[in-house]
């Protein structure tokens, strides 16, 4: 009996040894960077999305990039390259030249439309999902970088994700310069996820709008609306989300201090008094409100985070769903 | 119009990538946890390229001018090293060749490649093995490639953004016609013709709708141009014109194109060094792939291989925030086997023989310079202790 059940014990210790050894294998396969499969997904994409990939130009010379995104001729671009222009000059990646409708765009996150008004089968991409990209994602930039150059085809730039794919803006590796700006940044699938818009002073900082924000406001951008302002403070844009307190950083104090609360807000709803100090938000620690306003870049209103929150040198958790800022300002207002 | 439009080409601004205000400094506009993230998973990424490029990585020596490092090369015959001709050339003080163990060899300047911005030295007692030119290999758009140190690690990795292409104007083909940008209709039309041109010589008019260039329908200079796009000068190709509402077909010769004035664009070169350092020549090579790596210009003259270990080609410059240019792999083949022979032949003999893509580099470079001084930095840095850094 004794014998027998040490065996058992041994036969079970060996099928958990085989299971432990299958796991770790298959975690650390699942986990493995693999460049040929990397390098295979980047030429596919590469040579799925070149002949969408289009130069715009506008009356005065100046040009950008954009991608059409319908057989018709719809075309995504930013929208610092239409500016000021109602019709623009569509390159297509064969040198053909066709006349550009400007629609709708929304200027504060940088994004509009351009209507190709010559009907045709045009080369198109599909749009992705923007939101569902995480930091280390495998990126693939194209554009006309320095205008269109018929001696080449757009230069194709690969980066991983420095941000995540929530992020008011999606900030990438893939390097950008003038003439690349409404160009297309794709997922390792081919897929649509962003619009180049803006560089920084780092090779790692390139931003690109993300399509979510197109994919909100297609039907206003189609039907040629014009909103926002460039240039604008992020935290002016009514889409924002807002906690309702306004923050300080106080010399010794690790963390941010909640300076007064607005009647109301979702700070209020969520027990917030003014002199809490806020440690962390999601997990995330706060040294100082430029640690805040970064964090805020990854949400958006009506999504509910976890704060801690120290009052008196006692720790608390405090849940708290975001406003929109255009509420709280009319509502504050009033 | 052609010259119009190349003046106007490069007048024109291009839609600069705006300056958003930003509440964070752009140093802190990733967190700190995404920036350990990003770090673990390019650490386990180098690390998969580390293995490719050691072997490669033997062939490679460093050009270090007293703790600076000036370039790097690539060694590709006995004793043979290809290195940066402008960054060796205006360096004033004198130029270490020293391989990864910090060992200095005697080097001499054999000859001057100034095409390809690159010097030839010779290094007698330099015992590192040639880069396998037979091995080489052909990489096209997507293809991911490497940079490879001397240290036999990779300094940074891309992908092969364009396909090899001429940089300078003198090779791409050019029709010589002014156009009237105001025509809607079909084709176009030609408002003027350049004397000396290849339009000129097939006898092309003012009034001329030209519908085809090289059996592409053209409908702007913008498609004339992908038209003529790979064909050299000098090439015969057929072309269709309507004059009088008569469709005459023909052929024509190209000729080269003239070089356009460049005029400084401010915000460009502005953009381009945002959190860059560049290449003292950009622009200008015969043949070169472009790429997206990250290339110091003190790491120009590095050998660059693909995700197999094998030798894609020579990292040349660093020529601006999104570019980096590669000379291909067969071009050095050609370089070594074409003419490293003549070379040779060439200093046996002593005399002013006509080498191709060569010139003699008494006339370019003070290649006694370097042997000169050699010999006292390195006593001065023996008795100092100091090894060069070569990275």
């Amino acid at each position: 009996m004794d014998n027998f059940r040490k065996k058992t014990g041994l036969s079970y210790f060996v099928v958990w040894v085989v299971l432990m050894f299958y796991m770790l294998v298959g975690v650390s396969y699942g986990f493995e960077f693999s460049m040929q499969k990397l390098q295979e997904q980047v030429c596919a994409v590469t040579e799925k999305v070149t002949p969408a990939t289009v130069a715009l130009v506008a009356k005065r010379g100046e040009t950008g990039s954009g991608v059409i995104v319908r057989s018709e001729g719809l075309v995504l671009t930013a929208a610092h390259v239409v500016q000021g222009n109602d019709t623009m000059l569509v390159i297509l990646p064969d040198g053909r030249q066709v006349q550009g409708r400007v629609l709708g765009a929304n200027f504060t996150r940088d994004v509009a439309m351009v209507q190709i008004t010559e009907g045709g089968d045009y080369a198109h991409v599909e749009l992705g999902d923007s939101d569902a990209l995480k930091v280390g994602d495998f990126v693939v930039a194209l554009g006309h970088s320095k205008g269109f150059d018929p001696e080449r085809r757009a230069p194709v730039r690969l980066g991983r994700m420095c941000s995540g794919g929530k992020q008011r803006f999606l900030i990438t590796e893939c390097t950008l310069i003038g003439g690349d700006s409404g160009g297309p940044l794709f997922n390792l699938d081919g897929e649509l996820v962003g619009i180049h818009s803006s560089i920084g002073p780092h090779l790692k900082i390139n931003n690109h709008a993300p399509i979510s924000i197109i994919q909100k406001d297609w039907e206003k951008l189609v039907a040629g609306q014009q909103f926002g302002q460039l240039g604008l403070h992020p935290m002016a844009d009514p889409e924002t989300p807002v906690m309702g307190f306004s923050m300080m950083d106080v010399y010794g104090v690790e963390g941010v201090v909640v300076e007064d609360v607005v009647v109301g807000s979702p700070a209020d709803k969520a027990g917030i008094r003014p002199g809490d100090v806020i440690r962390k938000l999601d997990n995330h620690r706060l040294l100082s409100t430029r640690d805040m306003l970064r964090e805020l870049g990854r949400f958006r209103p009506n999504e509910t985070v976890l704060l801690e929150v120290q009052r008196r040198g006692v720790s608390y958790h405090a849940k708290l769903t975001f406003a929109r800022r255009g509420d709280i300002l009319s509502n504050s207002k009033k | 119009m052609f010259v119009r439009f190349s003046i106007l080409l490069i007048l024109c601004s291009l839609a600069f990538a705006q300056d958003i205000v930003a509440p964070v400094p752009a140093e802190k506009l990733i967190a700190p946890e995404d920036k350990q993230s990003l770090n673990a998973q390019a650490i386990e990424i180098f690390k998969e390229w580390d293995k490719l490029a050691a072997p490669i990585g033997r062939s490679v020596v460093a050009l270090v001018s007293g703790k600076k490092q000036v370039a790097l090369g690539t060694v590709i015959g006995q004793g043979k090293v290809l290195t940066k001709l402008s960054e060796l050339k205006q360096e004033r003080r004198p130029v270490m060749l020293v391989d990864a163990e910090g060992k200095i060899y005697d080097a001499k300047v054999l000859f001057a490649l100034p095409e390809h911005d690159l010097i030839l030295l010779d290094a007698p007692s330099l015992k590192l093995p040639p880069i396998d030119m037979e091995s080489y290999v052909d990489v096209s758009v997507g293809q991911m490639i490497a940079a490879v140190s001397p240290s036999g690690h990779v300094s940074d990795f891309g992908v092969v953004s364009v396909a090899q292409r001429s940089l300078r104007s003198e090779d791409q083909s050019y029709l010589g016609i002014v156009s009237q940008s105001k025509w809607t209709g079909e084709g176009v039309l030609v408002a003027g013709v350049e004397p000396q041109s290849g339009a000129q010589q097939c006898g092309l008019q003012r009034g001329d709708i030209i519908v085809s260039i090289n059996n592409k329908s053209v409908d702007g200079l913008y498609s004339i141009r992908s038209a003529m796009a790979g064909v050299r000068p000098g090439t015969s190709i057929p072309y269709e014109v309507l004059r009088n509402g008569q469709l005459i077909k023909g052929t024509l010769v190209t000729s080269a194109r003239p070089k356009a004035k460049k005029f400084p664009q401010k915000r460009l070169e502005q953009m381009n060094a945002m959190g860059n350092r560049m290449s003292l020549k950009r622009g200008e090579f015969p043949l070169v792939l472009q790429s997206d790596l990250t290339l110091y210009p003190e790491r120009a003259g590095c050998p660059v291989i693909d995700i197999h270990g094998r030798f894609v080609g020579i990292a040349l410059s660093r020529a601006g925030r999104t570019e980096t240019y590669i000379l291909p792999s067969w071009i050095c083949r050609e370089l070594v086997q074409g003419v490293l022979p003549k070379v040779e032949e060439y200093h046996a003999r002593q005399q002013g023989n006509f080498i191709p893509d060569a010139i003699p580099v008494d006339e370019l470079y003070d290649a006694s310079r370097l042997e000169e001084n050699k010999r006292r930095v390195e006593e001065r840095m023996r008795r100092r202790g100091l090894i060069p850094k070569v990275y």
